[in-house]
Protein backbone atom coordinates (compact mmCIF):
# COMPACT_ATOMS: atom_id res chain seq x y z
CA UNK A 1 0.00 0.00 0.00
CA UNK A 2 1.63 3.33 -0.97
CA UNK A 3 1.80 5.61 1.69
CA UNK A 4 -0.08 8.53 2.34
CA UNK A 5 0.65 12.06 0.30
CA UNK A 6 1.21 15.72 2.35
CA UNK A 7 -1.88 17.30 1.51
CA UNK A 8 -3.66 14.26 2.59
CA UNK A 9 -1.55 14.27 6.11
CA UNK A 10 -2.83 17.96 6.61
CA UNK A 11 -6.10 17.39 5.54
CA UNK A 12 -6.00 14.39 8.35
CA UNK A 13 -4.57 16.57 10.79
CA UNK A 14 -7.25 19.39 10.22
CA UNK A 15 -9.89 16.57 10.76
CA UNK A 16 -11.00 17.22 6.63
CA UNK A 17 -10.03 13.93 5.90
CA UNK A 18 -14.15 13.36 5.45
CA UNK A 19 -14.16 15.74 2.64
CA UNK A 20 -12.63 13.13 0.62
CA UNK A 21 -14.33 10.45 -0.42
CA UNK A 22 -15.21 7.67 2.06
CA UNK A 23 -13.45 5.25 1.07
CA UNK A 24 -10.14 6.94 0.83
CA UNK A 25 -10.59 8.56 4.09
CA UNK A 26 -11.03 5.05 5.36
CA UNK A 27 -7.17 3.77 3.58
CA UNK A 28 -6.10 6.58 4.90
CA UNK A 29 -6.85 6.02 8.41
CA UNK A 30 -5.90 2.23 7.97
CA UNK A 31 -2.55 2.86 6.55
CA UNK A 32 -1.64 5.58 9.45
CA UNK A 33 -2.58 3.11 12.14
CA UNK A 34 -0.06 0.96 10.71
CA UNK A 35 2.79 2.29 8.56
CA UNK A 36 5.45 3.63 10.88
CA UNK A 37 6.48 5.87 7.96
CA UNK A 38 3.66 7.83 7.50
CA UNK A 39 3.36 8.21 11.53
CA UNK A 40 6.66 9.71 11.71
CA UNK A 41 5.61 11.77 9.02
CA UNK A 42 2.56 13.23 10.47
CA UNK A 43 3.98 14.37 13.43
CA UNK A 44 6.35 16.23 11.02
CA UNK A 45 3.56 17.70 9.57
CA UNK A 46 1.83 18.56 12.92
CA UNK A 47 4.79 20.20 13.71
CA UNK A 48 4.90 22.67 10.55
CA UNK A 49 1.08 23.18 10.90
CA UNK A 50 1.35 24.60 14.47
CA UNK A 51 4.12 26.53 13.61
CA UNK A 52 2.49 28.40 10.66
CA UNK A 53 -0.90 28.27 13.47
CA UNK A 54 1.50 29.89 15.69
CA UNK A 55 3.22 32.78 13.12
CA UNK A 56 -0.45 33.44 11.82
CA UNK A 57 -1.41 33.93 15.58
CA UNK A 58 1.50 36.81 15.86
CA UNK A 59 -0.32 38.82 12.91
CA UNK A 60 -3.52 39.14 15.06
CA UNK A 61 -5.09 42.38 16.58
CA UNK A 62 -5.77 42.17 20.05
CA UNK A 63 -9.47 41.74 21.70
CA UNK A 64 -12.08 41.98 19.25
CA UNK A 65 -15.03 43.04 20.75
CA UNK A 66 -17.96 43.83 17.72
CA UNK A 67 -19.51 46.60 17.68
CA UNK A 68 -23.73 46.95 18.87
CA UNK A 69 -25.30 44.55 16.61
CA UNK A 70 -28.09 47.11 16.14
CA UNK A 71 -25.75 49.38 14.68
CA UNK A 72 -25.06 47.41 11.77
CA UNK A 73 -29.01 46.67 11.18
CA UNK A 74 -29.31 50.48 11.76
CA UNK A 75 -26.39 50.91 9.09
CA UNK A 76 -28.42 48.28 6.47
CA UNK A 77 -31.20 49.82 6.90
CA UNK A 78 -30.66 52.94 6.09
CA UNK A 79 -28.85 52.29 2.64
CA UNK A 80 -32.27 50.21 1.90
CA UNK A 81 -33.67 53.70 1.97
CA UNK A 82 -30.57 54.80 -0.34
CA UNK A 83 -30.20 52.21 -3.10
CA UNK A 84 -26.70 52.38 -4.20
CA UNK A 85 -25.58 52.73 -7.95
CA UNK A 86 -25.71 49.08 -8.73
CA UNK A 87 -28.80 48.55 -7.42
CA UNK A 88 -30.27 51.58 -8.71
CA UNK A 89 -28.91 51.06 -12.43
CA UNK A 90 -30.75 47.53 -12.40
CA UNK A 91 -33.86 49.14 -11.12
CA UNK A 92 -33.31 51.55 -14.11
CA UNK A 93 -32.84 48.66 -16.64
CA UNK A 94 -35.98 47.35 -15.00
CA UNK A 95 -37.69 50.25 -15.44
CA UNK A 96 -36.33 51.37 -18.97
CA UNK A 97 -37.41 47.69 -20.27
CA UNK A 98 -41.05 47.86 -19.17
CA UNK A 99 -41.33 51.48 -20.37
CA UNK A 100 -39.79 50.29 -23.86
CA UNK A 101 -42.20 47.46 -23.85
CA UNK A 102 -45.22 50.25 -23.58
CA UNK A 103 -43.12 51.93 -25.96
CA UNK A 104 -42.81 49.28 -28.82
CA UNK A 105 -46.31 48.28 -27.62
CA UNK A 106 -47.95 51.78 -29.18
CA UNK A 107 -45.70 52.01 -32.37
CA UNK A 108 -46.87 48.80 -33.19
CA UNK A 109 -50.06 49.73 -32.62
CA UNK A 110 -49.63 53.36 -34.34
CA UNK A 111 -48.18 51.99 -37.74
CA UNK A 112 -50.74 49.44 -37.94
CA UNK A 113 -54.76 48.98 -38.37
CA UNK A 114 -55.91 46.00 -37.10
CA UNK A 115 -56.51 43.30 -39.81
CA UNK A 116 -59.51 41.07 -38.29
CA UNK A 117 -59.08 38.35 -41.34
CA UNK A 118 -55.78 37.89 -40.34
CA UNK A 119 -56.36 37.53 -36.70
CA UNK A 120 -58.65 34.64 -37.19
CA UNK A 121 -55.99 32.78 -38.84
CA UNK A 122 -53.88 32.39 -36.28
CA UNK A 123 -54.53 29.56 -33.86
CA UNK A 124 -55.00 30.37 -30.10
CA UNK A 125 -51.99 27.89 -29.50
CA UNK A 126 -49.73 29.90 -31.61
CA UNK A 127 -50.62 33.21 -30.09
CA UNK A 128 -50.21 32.16 -26.59
CA UNK A 129 -46.91 30.22 -27.72
CA UNK A 130 -45.16 32.46 -29.81
CA UNK A 131 -46.55 35.29 -29.61
CA UNK A 132 -42.97 37.70 -30.31
CA UNK A 133 -42.45 35.56 -33.08
CA UNK A 134 -40.89 38.33 -35.82
CA UNK A 135 -43.11 38.90 -38.59
CA UNK A 136 -42.10 37.61 -41.69
CA UNK A 137 -44.40 39.29 -44.13
CA UNK A 138 -43.52 42.84 -42.04
CA UNK A 139 -39.99 43.03 -43.07
CA UNK A 140 -40.57 41.60 -46.59
CA UNK A 141 -40.09 44.61 -49.07
CA UNK A 142 -38.38 46.51 -46.68
CA UNK A 143 -35.19 44.48 -47.06
CA UNK A 144 -33.43 42.66 -49.93
CA UNK A 145 -33.65 39.15 -49.03
CA UNK A 146 -29.69 38.03 -48.80
CA UNK A 147 -30.24 34.87 -47.25
CA UNK A 148 -26.60 33.20 -47.99
CA UNK A 149 -25.25 32.73 -44.34
CA UNK A 150 -28.28 33.49 -42.09
CA UNK A 151 -27.76 29.54 -41.32
CA UNK A 152 -23.71 29.67 -41.01
CA UNK A 153 -22.93 29.48 -37.48
CA UNK A 154 -19.34 31.07 -38.15
CA UNK A 155 -19.44 33.99 -39.43
CA UNK A 156 -19.67 37.39 -37.40
CA UNK A 157 -15.90 38.47 -37.21
CA UNK A 158 -15.46 41.68 -35.80
CA UNK A 159 -15.55 44.24 -38.69
CA UNK A 160 -19.59 43.64 -39.28
CA UNK A 161 -20.41 46.00 -37.13
CA UNK A 162 -18.04 48.38 -38.72
CA UNK A 163 -19.36 47.08 -42.55
CA UNK A 164 -22.96 48.08 -40.84
CA UNK A 165 -21.97 51.55 -39.44
CA UNK A 166 -19.93 52.23 -42.65
CA UNK A 167 -22.98 51.86 -44.82
CA UNK A 168 -25.57 53.36 -42.41
CA UNK A 169 -26.37 56.77 -42.51
CA UNK A 170 -25.58 58.45 -39.13
CA UNK A 171 -24.25 55.29 -37.21
CA UNK A 172 -20.29 57.46 -38.84
CA UNK A 173 -21.57 59.94 -36.26
CA UNK A 174 -22.45 57.93 -33.38
CA UNK A 175 -19.28 57.78 -30.52
CA UNK A 176 -18.02 54.86 -31.72
CA UNK A 177 -17.85 52.59 -28.84
CA UNK A 178 -21.48 52.67 -27.76
CA UNK A 179 -22.49 52.26 -31.70
CA UNK A 180 -20.07 49.47 -32.12
CA UNK A 181 -20.95 47.26 -29.28
CA UNK A 182 -24.84 47.16 -30.22
CA UNK A 183 -24.18 47.02 -34.07
CA UNK A 184 -22.04 44.25 -33.65
CA UNK A 185 -24.65 42.39 -31.19
CA UNK A 186 -27.32 42.88 -33.22
CA UNK A 187 -25.37 42.10 -36.02
CA UNK A 188 -24.21 39.43 -35.91
CA UNK A 189 -26.58 37.55 -37.77
CA UNK A 190 -25.71 39.15 -41.12
CA UNK A 191 -22.00 37.57 -41.08
CA UNK A 192 -21.92 36.51 -44.16
CA UNK A 193 -24.82 38.24 -46.07
CA UNK A 194 -22.54 40.99 -46.56
CA UNK A 195 -25.47 43.03 -47.18
CA UNK A 196 -25.30 46.18 -45.16
CA UNK A 197 -28.56 47.40 -44.03
CA UNK A 198 -30.12 47.62 -40.10
CA UNK A 199 -29.02 44.84 -38.26
CA UNK A 200 -32.36 44.40 -36.60
CA UNK A 201 -34.00 44.35 -39.84
CA UNK A 202 -32.36 41.34 -40.67
CA UNK A 203 -33.48 39.33 -37.65
CA UNK A 204 -36.88 39.33 -39.28
CA UNK A 205 -35.29 38.31 -42.54
CA UNK A 206 -33.20 35.37 -40.85
CA UNK A 207 -36.77 34.35 -38.90
CA UNK A 208 -38.35 34.21 -42.30
CA UNK A 209 -35.88 32.18 -43.93
CA UNK A 210 -36.19 29.53 -41.16
CA UNK A 211 -39.71 30.37 -40.60
CA UNK A 212 -40.33 29.01 -44.48
CA UNK A 213 -37.64 26.51 -45.39
CA UNK A 214 -36.45 24.34 -42.31
CA UNK A 215 -38.64 25.03 -39.27
CA UNK A 216 -41.87 23.79 -41.10
CA UNK A 217 -43.96 23.88 -37.69
CA UNK A 218 -43.00 27.41 -36.77
CA UNK A 219 -46.19 29.09 -35.76
CA UNK A 220 -46.20 32.52 -37.94
CA UNK A 221 -47.70 35.12 -36.04
CA UNK A 222 -48.02 38.59 -37.81
CA UNK A 223 -46.99 41.57 -35.51
CA UNK A 224 -48.25 44.12 -38.24
CA UNK A 225 -51.57 42.79 -38.52
CA UNK A 226 -52.10 42.33 -34.80
CA UNK A 227 -53.17 44.50 -32.40
CA UNK A 228 -49.79 44.16 -29.99
CA UNK A 229 -50.97 44.15 -26.64
CA UNK A 230 -48.50 45.69 -23.97
CA UNK A 231 -47.79 42.75 -22.34
CA UNK A 232 -46.82 41.03 -25.15
CA UNK A 233 -44.29 43.69 -26.26
CA UNK A 234 -43.24 43.29 -22.60
CA UNK A 235 -42.21 39.62 -23.27
CA UNK A 236 -40.57 40.71 -26.86
CA UNK A 237 -38.11 43.57 -25.16
CA UNK A 238 -37.86 41.39 -22.15
CA UNK A 239 -36.30 38.48 -23.91
CA UNK A 240 -32.75 37.91 -24.87
CA UNK A 241 -32.59 40.33 -27.55
CA UNK A 242 -30.77 37.83 -30.34
CA UNK A 243 -33.66 34.89 -29.15
CA UNK A 244 -36.93 34.66 -29.95
CA UNK A 245 -38.59 31.68 -28.74
CA UNK A 246 -41.24 29.71 -30.13
CA UNK A 247 -43.15 27.94 -27.26
CA UNK A 248 -44.22 29.20 -23.87
CA UNK A 249 -41.29 26.34 -22.81
CA UNK A 250 -38.57 28.07 -24.66
CA UNK A 251 -40.23 30.89 -23.59
CA UNK A 252 -40.13 30.64 -19.90
CA UNK A 253 -36.06 29.06 -20.25
CA UNK A 254 -34.86 32.03 -22.51
CA UNK A 255 -36.34 34.24 -19.68
CA UNK A 256 -34.97 32.48 -17.30
CA UNK A 257 -31.54 32.48 -19.03
CA UNK A 258 -31.71 36.14 -19.56
CA UNK A 259 -29.70 37.28 -16.77
CA UNK A 260 -26.65 34.79 -17.56
CA UNK A 261 -23.44 37.22 -18.08
CA UNK A 262 -23.80 38.09 -22.36
CA UNK A 263 -20.06 36.62 -21.96
CA UNK A 264 -20.88 33.55 -21.37
CA UNK A 265 -23.35 33.16 -23.83
CA UNK A 266 -20.11 34.83 -26.36
CA UNK A 267 -19.03 32.26 -29.05
CA UNK A 268 -21.73 30.18 -28.62
CA UNK A 269 -24.38 29.88 -31.44
CA UNK A 270 -27.96 29.12 -29.98
CA UNK A 271 -30.30 27.56 -32.69
CA UNK A 272 -33.78 29.03 -31.27
CA UNK A 273 -37.07 28.01 -33.15
CA UNK A 274 -37.08 30.79 -35.76
CA UNK A 275 -33.70 31.67 -36.62
CA UNK A 276 -30.15 31.20 -36.14
CA UNK A 277 -28.40 33.56 -33.48
CA UNK A 278 -24.19 33.67 -34.59
CA UNK A 279 -22.72 34.87 -31.01
CA UNK A 280 -19.44 36.74 -32.19
CA UNK A 281 -16.97 34.10 -31.61
CA UNK A 282 -13.68 34.82 -29.35
CA UNK A 283 -11.75 37.74 -31.19
CA UNK A 284 -15.10 39.13 -31.89
CA UNK A 285 -16.31 39.14 -27.87
CA UNK A 286 -13.30 40.30 -26.56
CA UNK A 287 -13.65 42.92 -28.96
CA UNK A 288 -17.45 43.92 -28.04
CA UNK A 289 -16.19 43.86 -23.81
CA UNK A 290 -12.93 46.10 -24.62
CA UNK A 291 -15.49 48.56 -26.66
CA UNK A 292 -18.51 47.55 -24.26
CA UNK A 293 -16.22 48.69 -21.05
CA UNK A 294 -14.73 51.90 -22.79
CA UNK A 295 -18.42 52.95 -22.55
CA UNK A 296 -21.88 52.16 -23.40
CA UNK A 297 -23.63 51.78 -20.35
CA UNK A 298 -26.03 48.79 -20.16
CA UNK A 299 -29.30 50.42 -19.92
CA UNK A 300 -28.56 51.87 -23.73
CA UNK A 301 -28.24 48.33 -25.03
CA UNK A 302 -31.35 47.77 -23.33
CA UNK A 303 -32.92 50.53 -24.94
CA UNK A 304 -32.03 49.47 -28.08
CA UNK A 305 -33.31 45.93 -27.34
CA UNK A 306 -36.67 47.95 -28.69
CA UNK A 307 -35.55 47.98 -31.98
CA UNK A 308 -36.19 44.61 -32.28
CA UNK A 309 -39.99 44.48 -31.91
CA UNK A 310 -40.05 47.83 -33.78
CA UNK A 311 -38.22 47.15 -36.44
CA UNK A 312 -39.86 43.78 -37.35
CA UNK A 313 -43.42 45.46 -37.28
CA UNK A 314 -41.48 47.36 -40.77
CA UNK A 315 -41.45 50.67 -38.85
CA UNK A 316 -37.89 52.10 -40.30
CA UNK A 317 -37.49 53.93 -36.98
CA UNK A 318 -34.56 52.13 -34.90
CA UNK A 319 -34.24 53.73 -31.28
CA UNK A 320 -35.76 55.64 -28.43
CA UNK A 321 -32.36 56.89 -27.37
CA UNK A 322 -29.54 58.15 -28.87
CA UNK A 323 -27.02 55.71 -29.10
CA UNK A 324 -23.60 55.93 -27.14
CA UNK A 325 -25.15 58.68 -25.15
CA UNK A 326 -25.94 57.57 -21.40
CA UNK A 327 -29.62 56.44 -20.84
CA UNK A 328 -30.74 58.44 -17.26
CA UNK A 329 -33.85 57.37 -17.22
CA UNK A 330 -37.02 56.31 -19.37
CA UNK A 331 -40.29 56.75 -17.84
CA UNK A 332 -43.81 56.64 -19.24
CA UNK A 333 -45.70 60.02 -18.95
CA UNK A 334 -49.51 59.95 -18.15
CA UNK A 335 -51.72 63.08 -18.34
CA UNK A 336 -54.17 64.75 -20.52
CA UNK A 337 -52.92 63.79 -24.49
CA UNK A 338 -49.93 61.65 -23.05
CA UNK A 339 -51.19 58.39 -22.75
CA UNK A 340 -48.48 55.76 -24.23
CA UNK A 341 -45.72 59.19 -23.93
CA UNK A 342 -42.15 57.96 -23.49
CA UNK A 343 -39.62 60.36 -21.72
CA UNK A 344 -35.96 59.26 -22.23
CA UNK A 345 -33.45 61.80 -20.21
CA UNK A 346 -29.49 61.04 -21.66
CA UNK A 347 -26.40 62.36 -20.49
CA UNK A 348 -24.76 64.87 -23.27
CA UNK A 349 -20.92 65.15 -23.48
CA UNK A 350 -20.90 68.18 -21.99
CA UNK A 351 -22.80 66.88 -18.98
CA UNK A 352 -26.24 68.34 -19.72
CA UNK A 353 -29.55 66.34 -20.02
CA UNK A 354 -31.11 65.69 -23.23
CA UNK A 355 -34.47 65.32 -22.89
CA UNK A 356 -36.57 63.08 -25.27
CA UNK A 357 -40.32 62.59 -25.54
CA UNK A 358 -41.45 60.05 -27.58
CA UNK A 359 -45.34 61.12 -28.26
CA UNK A 360 -47.73 58.35 -30.24
CA UNK A 361 -50.08 58.87 -32.79
CA UNK A 362 -52.91 60.89 -32.26
CA UNK A 363 -51.33 62.57 -29.36
CA UNK A 364 -51.03 66.32 -28.69
CA UNK A 365 -47.46 67.65 -28.56
CA UNK A 366 -48.68 70.87 -26.77
CA UNK A 367 -49.98 68.46 -23.94
CA UNK A 368 -46.60 68.47 -22.99
CA UNK A 369 -45.26 70.79 -19.99
CA UNK A 370 -43.59 73.71 -21.87
CA UNK A 371 -39.66 74.03 -21.20
CA UNK A 372 -39.55 76.40 -18.49
CA UNK A 373 -37.95 79.08 -19.99
CA UNK A 374 -34.79 78.01 -18.96
CA UNK A 375 -32.71 78.78 -22.35
CA UNK A 376 -33.28 74.73 -23.16
CA UNK A 377 -33.59 74.73 -27.16
CA UNK A 378 -36.99 72.73 -27.91
CA UNK A 379 -37.86 71.06 -31.30
CA UNK A 380 -41.18 69.04 -32.19
CA UNK A 381 -40.61 66.45 -35.14
CA UNK A 382 -43.05 64.05 -36.38
CA UNK A 383 -41.86 60.46 -36.30
CA UNK A 384 -43.25 57.26 -36.63
CA UNK A 385 -46.70 58.65 -36.75
CA UNK A 386 -46.72 60.22 -33.79
CA UNK A 387 -44.30 62.89 -32.26
CA UNK A 388 -40.55 63.07 -31.03
CA UNK A 389 -40.19 65.91 -29.16
CA UNK A 390 -36.40 67.24 -28.06
CA UNK A 391 -35.27 69.28 -25.41
CA UNK A 392 -31.33 70.68 -24.25
CA UNK A 393 -29.06 73.26 -24.26
CA UNK A 394 -27.73 73.20 -27.61
CA UNK A 395 -28.45 74.78 -30.80
CA UNK A 396 -31.29 72.88 -33.21
CA UNK A 397 -28.58 71.92 -35.86
CA UNK A 398 -27.04 69.55 -32.89
CA UNK A 399 -30.36 68.82 -31.67
CA UNK A 400 -31.00 67.47 -35.33
CA UNK A 401 -27.93 66.10 -35.46
CA UNK A 402 -28.37 64.15 -32.50
CA UNK A 403 -32.15 63.18 -33.69
CA UNK A 404 -30.09 61.98 -37.19
CA UNK A 405 -28.07 59.70 -35.04
CA UNK A 406 -31.32 58.17 -33.45
CA UNK A 407 -32.42 57.13 -37.14
CA UNK A 408 -28.88 55.55 -37.95
CA UNK A 409 -30.49 52.84 -38.84
CA UNK A 410 -33.37 53.68 -40.96
CA UNK B 1 -36.30 29.03 9.95
CA UNK B 2 -34.79 32.28 9.81
CA UNK B 3 -31.66 32.89 10.66
CA UNK B 4 -30.14 34.24 14.15
CA UNK B 5 -28.18 36.76 12.66
CA UNK B 6 -27.18 38.18 15.65
CA UNK B 7 -25.76 35.15 17.22
CA UNK B 8 -24.24 34.61 13.82
CA UNK B 9 -22.29 37.83 14.22
CA UNK B 10 -20.76 37.49 17.55
CA UNK B 11 -19.65 34.42 16.54
CA UNK B 12 -18.29 34.94 13.13
CA UNK B 13 -17.34 38.99 13.23
CA UNK B 14 -13.75 38.07 15.45
CA UNK B 15 -12.57 35.48 12.37
CA UNK B 16 -13.93 37.58 10.23
CA UNK B 17 -11.53 41.27 11.22
CA UNK B 18 -8.82 38.32 11.87
CA UNK B 19 -8.89 37.60 8.53
CA UNK B 20 -9.01 41.18 7.15
CA UNK B 21 -6.26 41.89 9.54
CA UNK B 22 -3.92 39.99 7.74
CA UNK B 23 -4.90 41.72 4.21
CA UNK B 24 -4.91 45.50 5.07
CA UNK B 25 -2.62 45.55 8.41
CA UNK B 26 -4.38 47.65 9.87
CA UNK B 27 -6.91 46.79 13.12
CA UNK B 28 -8.95 49.69 12.50
CA UNK B 29 -9.45 49.07 8.97
CA UNK B 30 -9.86 45.50 9.55
CA UNK B 31 -12.73 46.21 11.48
CA UNK B 32 -14.46 48.88 9.36
CA UNK B 33 -14.48 46.00 6.38
CA UNK B 34 -15.75 43.38 8.40
CA UNK B 35 -18.72 45.67 9.74
CA UNK B 36 -19.33 46.28 6.05
CA UNK B 37 -19.23 42.73 4.79
CA UNK B 38 -21.72 42.40 7.88
CA UNK B 39 -24.07 45.34 6.78
CA UNK B 40 -23.94 43.59 3.16
CA UNK B 41 -25.09 40.50 4.25
CA UNK B 42 -27.70 42.25 6.22
CA UNK B 43 -29.18 43.64 3.28
CA UNK B 44 -28.60 41.04 0.74
CA UNK B 45 -29.47 37.62 3.74
CA UNK B 46 -27.59 35.16 1.31
CA UNK B 47 -28.28 31.64 2.42
CA UNK B 48 -24.87 30.12 3.25
CA UNK B 49 -24.01 33.71 5.14
CA UNK B 50 -20.21 32.23 6.92
CA UNK B 51 -18.94 32.06 3.32
CA UNK B 52 -20.60 34.85 1.59
CA UNK B 53 -19.22 37.23 4.08
CA UNK B 54 -16.25 35.96 3.95
CA UNK B 55 -16.06 36.38 0.43
CA UNK B 56 -17.16 40.05 0.21
CA UNK B 57 -14.72 39.88 2.96
CA UNK B 58 -11.98 39.07 0.60
CA UNK B 59 -13.65 41.63 -2.50
CA UNK B 60 -13.33 44.70 0.02
CA UNK B 61 -9.52 43.74 1.27
CA UNK B 62 -9.04 43.70 -2.37
CA UNK B 63 -10.38 46.57 -3.32
CA UNK B 64 -8.68 48.71 -0.24
CA UNK B 65 -5.58 47.31 -1.29
CA UNK B 66 -6.22 49.10 -4.47
CA UNK B 67 -7.06 52.44 -2.63
CA UNK B 68 -4.33 51.99 -0.18
CA UNK B 69 -1.98 52.09 -3.26
CA UNK B 70 -3.40 54.95 -4.85
CA UNK B 71 -3.51 56.91 -1.83
CA UNK B 72 -0.03 56.22 -1.19
CA UNK B 73 1.47 57.26 -4.47
CA UNK B 74 -0.58 60.43 -4.03
CA UNK B 75 0.76 61.02 -0.65
CA UNK B 76 4.16 59.96 -0.92
CA UNK B 77 5.27 63.69 -2.25
CA UNK B 78 3.35 65.25 0.37
CA UNK B 79 4.16 63.37 3.01
CA UNK B 80 7.27 64.29 5.59
CA UNK B 81 8.59 62.12 7.53
CA UNK B 82 8.03 64.18 10.85
CA UNK B 83 4.55 63.72 10.04
CA UNK B 84 5.48 59.79 9.92
CA UNK B 85 6.44 60.15 12.77
CA UNK B 86 3.83 62.16 14.56
CA UNK B 87 1.36 59.56 13.57
CA UNK B 88 3.12 57.02 14.95
CA UNK B 89 4.08 58.96 18.00
CA UNK B 90 0.79 57.97 20.33
CA UNK B 91 2.01 53.96 19.62
CA UNK B 92 3.32 53.07 23.05
CA UNK B 93 6.75 50.52 23.06
CA UNK B 94 4.09 47.73 23.15
CA UNK B 95 2.46 48.70 19.83
CA UNK B 96 5.59 49.36 18.27
CA UNK B 97 7.20 45.58 18.85
CA UNK B 98 3.83 44.66 17.62
CA UNK B 99 3.82 45.91 14.54
CA UNK B 100 7.09 45.00 13.98
CA UNK B 101 6.15 41.42 14.56
CA UNK B 102 2.56 42.18 12.18
CA UNK B 103 5.28 42.74 9.73
CA UNK B 104 7.23 39.80 9.78
CA UNK B 105 4.57 37.58 9.28
CA UNK B 106 2.92 39.77 6.58
CA UNK B 107 6.46 39.42 5.06
CA UNK B 108 6.17 35.56 5.33
CA UNK B 109 3.02 35.89 4.07
CA UNK B 110 4.03 37.86 0.71
CA UNK B 111 6.03 35.49 -0.05
CA UNK B 112 3.19 32.46 -0.90
CA UNK B 113 1.40 32.53 -4.25
CA UNK B 114 -2.39 34.29 -4.21
CA UNK B 115 -3.83 31.19 -4.01
CA UNK B 116 -1.89 29.48 -1.24
CA UNK B 117 -2.42 32.81 0.75
CA UNK B 118 -6.29 33.02 0.67
CA UNK B 119 -6.28 29.18 1.74
CA UNK B 120 -4.49 29.67 4.50
CA UNK B 121 -6.20 32.62 6.22
CA UNK B 122 -9.53 31.19 5.26
CA UNK B 123 -8.35 27.80 6.93
CA UNK B 124 -7.05 30.24 10.18
CA UNK B 125 -10.81 31.66 10.24
CA UNK B 126 -12.09 28.58 10.55
CA UNK B 127 -13.59 27.84 7.16
CA UNK B 128 -13.95 24.05 6.31
CA UNK B 129 -12.42 22.82 3.05
CA UNK B 130 -15.35 22.33 1.20
CA UNK B 131 -16.09 25.96 2.10
CA UNK B 132 -11.94 27.34 1.46
CA UNK B 133 -12.34 25.07 -2.43
CA UNK B 134 -15.47 26.85 -3.27
CA UNK B 135 -14.00 30.55 -2.38
CA UNK B 136 -10.69 29.75 -4.14
CA UNK B 137 -11.79 27.66 -6.78
CA UNK B 138 -9.51 24.50 -5.61
CA UNK B 139 -10.73 20.89 -5.74
CA UNK B 140 -11.52 19.89 -2.20
CA UNK B 141 -9.12 17.38 -2.87
CA UNK B 142 -6.21 19.95 -3.38
CA UNK B 143 -6.89 21.96 -0.63
CA UNK B 144 -4.67 19.72 1.65
CA UNK B 145 -1.83 19.70 -0.42
CA UNK B 146 -2.89 23.59 -0.90
CA UNK B 147 -2.51 24.10 2.87
CA UNK B 148 0.71 21.97 3.50
CA UNK B 149 2.39 24.06 0.50
CA UNK B 150 1.30 27.40 1.95
CA UNK B 151 1.99 26.30 5.52
CA UNK B 152 5.65 25.29 4.59
CA UNK B 153 6.88 28.25 3.02
CA UNK B 154 5.23 30.79 5.50
CA UNK B 155 7.11 29.12 8.13
CA UNK B 156 10.28 29.17 6.05
CA UNK B 157 9.83 32.62 4.65
CA UNK B 158 9.47 33.37 8.77
CA UNK B 159 12.14 31.59 9.55
CA UNK B 160 14.50 33.30 6.78
CA UNK B 161 13.68 36.84 8.02
CA UNK B 162 14.55 36.16 11.59
CA UNK B 163 17.45 34.82 10.40
CA UNK B 164 18.43 38.56 8.77
CA UNK B 165 17.20 40.19 11.72
CA UNK B 166 19.34 38.38 14.22
CA UNK B 167 22.47 39.13 11.20
CA UNK B 168 21.63 42.25 11.10
CA UNK B 169 21.30 43.01 14.94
Amino acid sequence: MSHVDEGTLHAYLDGALDALPAAEAARVREHLATCEVCTARLEEERALRDEAAAILAGAAPDAIEPPPFEELRARARVREGTPGFGRRLARLAWAASVVLAIGAGWMLRAATAPDSARQDSIGDGARTAASPAPAAEAVEGTTPAAMGGVGDATGADADVGERLADASPGTGERPAAAAEGTDRMTAAPVADSGAARPASTTVGVASERHALADLAPVPRVLLESSPVSDEVAGRVVGLDTLTFPRTAAEAKEAVAAAPRREEEAAAKTAVTANRVVTQPTEPAAQELRRSRAEAPPPVVQATQRADLPIAVAGIRSTSLSVPGLQVLSVTGMEGEGLAGAVRVRQLLADGDTLELVHLPSGSDPSALAPVAGDGRTEMVLPRNGGWLVVRAHASRDALLELVRGMEGGG
Amino acid sequence: MSLDWNELYRSVFPDLVRFLHRKVWDPDRARDLAQEAFVRALQHEPRKPRPWLFQVASNLARDEARTVLRRKRHLALLKSEAEDRQEEAPDPMEGAAERERWAAVRVALDALSERDREALLLWDAGMSYPEIARQTGLAVGAVGTTLARARRRLAEAYKAREGTDVARG
